[in-house]
């Protein structure tokens, strides 16, 4: 059965969303100064202080997240955001995408069920 | 920022903390081989006074670096406490400045108001400040390109006398930057910031060297985090300023040998021990 709404706001725009980080993702880590040497060739040779830094940071995924507001419809939370940083596109979409399915369904009052189904599905992928 | 301190100690406590020497010295090349002999100096007590790391290449990670920072950051991990580079972002928001150089670092007080509270505040307070201008009222400043902008100006209009005299800094208000805030940080006891200011310096040769105090310092949980961000920092200031990065002194007034994140002195040790392999 599909998950009813308390207001006729659409279903949450997952495919939307995914494509939204995916662009954000390809287009912050593809500057020249953003390729990072790889993480192996770090720990044999040496490197830097800057090697320690994920591909991207807890930071830049609260702007990642920000730039979604307005697809969503509804301003983020502080806590919406997951501390730490990231090294793979895949994982940043994936668990990003998860997050705001369930602050969607917070926000705009899904039923009990499908928020319980979400959260379920983060700690499964997590 | 910090957390609640537990300054009130009893009589046993009180002799595990290190009194004498007055100030303990510790040169090391690199930040996780300074943290580690640090953490090796405390091992068996609670916590010493004025402990001071001196890092002479602190922009450096050797292989065995990697090797230090790796298993210290999964030993945090652990304990669900944050990852190194976590850690050292709430000093300096690197990646900002790696994907978008200078300028995208100073857009940070634009994104601190979304983050969650009692993170990343030593950054705005390096990157933001609100003071009386006299004539203009209140306004908001951003010292650290100040810092910089006076450096660039110092190099570039009296180079020579900076590079030989002994006191090569002229006027020293331009390059110091006073985390602690009297206005909001004066009447608490808990939750004020550890780390207290820092102080750059232009050394001959063009080098510049960062020196900080810290008022209470977590050696587990966050000095080689806040080492590594404290080098980030020093290394940011130092190319916008067109010289070299030069040392890092780390002034620790009260360094802990913290367990409040779930392990035990054992551990520790173990840590240690995984860390010279």
């Amino acid at each position: 059965m599909t998950p009813r709404l308390k207001n006729s706001r659409a279903a949450f725009p997952r495919a939307q969303v995914e494509s939204a980080l995916t662009a954000w993702w390809d287009l912050r880590t593809s500057s020249a100064p953003a390729r990072r040497r790889p993480p192996e060739e770090c720990r044999r040779l040496g490197g830097t202080i800057f090697d320690i830094q994920p591909a991207i940071s807890f930071i830049e995924t609260v702007t990642a997240m920000l730039q979604l507001e307005a697809l969503l419809g509804f301003e983020l939370g502080k806590n919406a955001i997951p501390r730490g940083g990231y090294n793979s596109r895949e994982q940043f979409v994936r668990d990003l995408t998860s997050r705001l399915e369930i602050e969607y369904a917070k926000h705009y009052g899904l039923t009990r069920a499908l928020a319980s189904r979400s959260r379920k599905r983060v700690r499964a992928r997590g | 920022m910090a957390r609640p301190d537990k300054q009130t100690h009893s009589a046993k406590a009180a002799s595990r903390v290190i009194v004498e020497p007055l100030v303990h010295l510790i040169e090391e090349d690199t930040c996780p081989q300074a943290w580690l002999r640090a953490v090796e100096y405390l091992s068996n007590h609670d916590a010493a006074y004025n402990l001071v790391l001196a890092v002479r290449r602190p922009e450096v990670l050797t292989p065995a670096d990697f090797a230090i920072h790796d298993r210290v950051d999964a030993f945090l991990r652990e304990y669900d406490r944050p990852s190194l580079a976590t850690i050292a972002g709430t000093i300096f928001p690197a990646n900002l400045y790696l994907h978008g150089g200078a300028e995208e670092l100073y857009t940070y007080p634009q994104i601190y108001p979304r983050i969650p509270s009692q993170w990343g505040t030593y950054a705005i307070r390096l990157l933001r400040k609100s003071m009386y201008r006299r004539g203009n009222g209140q306004a908001e400043i951003n010292p650290l390109r100040i810092i910089v902008e006076k450096m660039k100006k110092q190099l570039a209009g009296g180079r020579m006398r900076a590079v030989y005299e002994a006191n090569l800094v002229e006027d020293t208000d331009y390059l110091e930057l006073p985390i602690y805030n009297a206005e909001c940080d004066a009447w608490g006891t808990r939750s004020q910031p550890c780390l207290s200011h820092l102080s750059f310096k232009l050394l001959p040769r063009d080098r510049v060297m960062l020196t900080v105090l810290y008022r209470y310092h977590y050696y587990i949980e966050k000095a080689l985090g806040n080492l590594l961000g404290l080098a980030q920092l020093l290394y940011f200031v130092a190319k916008e300023t067109g010289v070299g990065v030069g040392p890092l002194v780390c002034h620790s007034t009260y360094a802990v040998l913290d367990t409040e994140g779930g392990w035990r002195r054992g551990d520790v040790k173990q840590l240690v021990a995984n860390c010279h392999r």
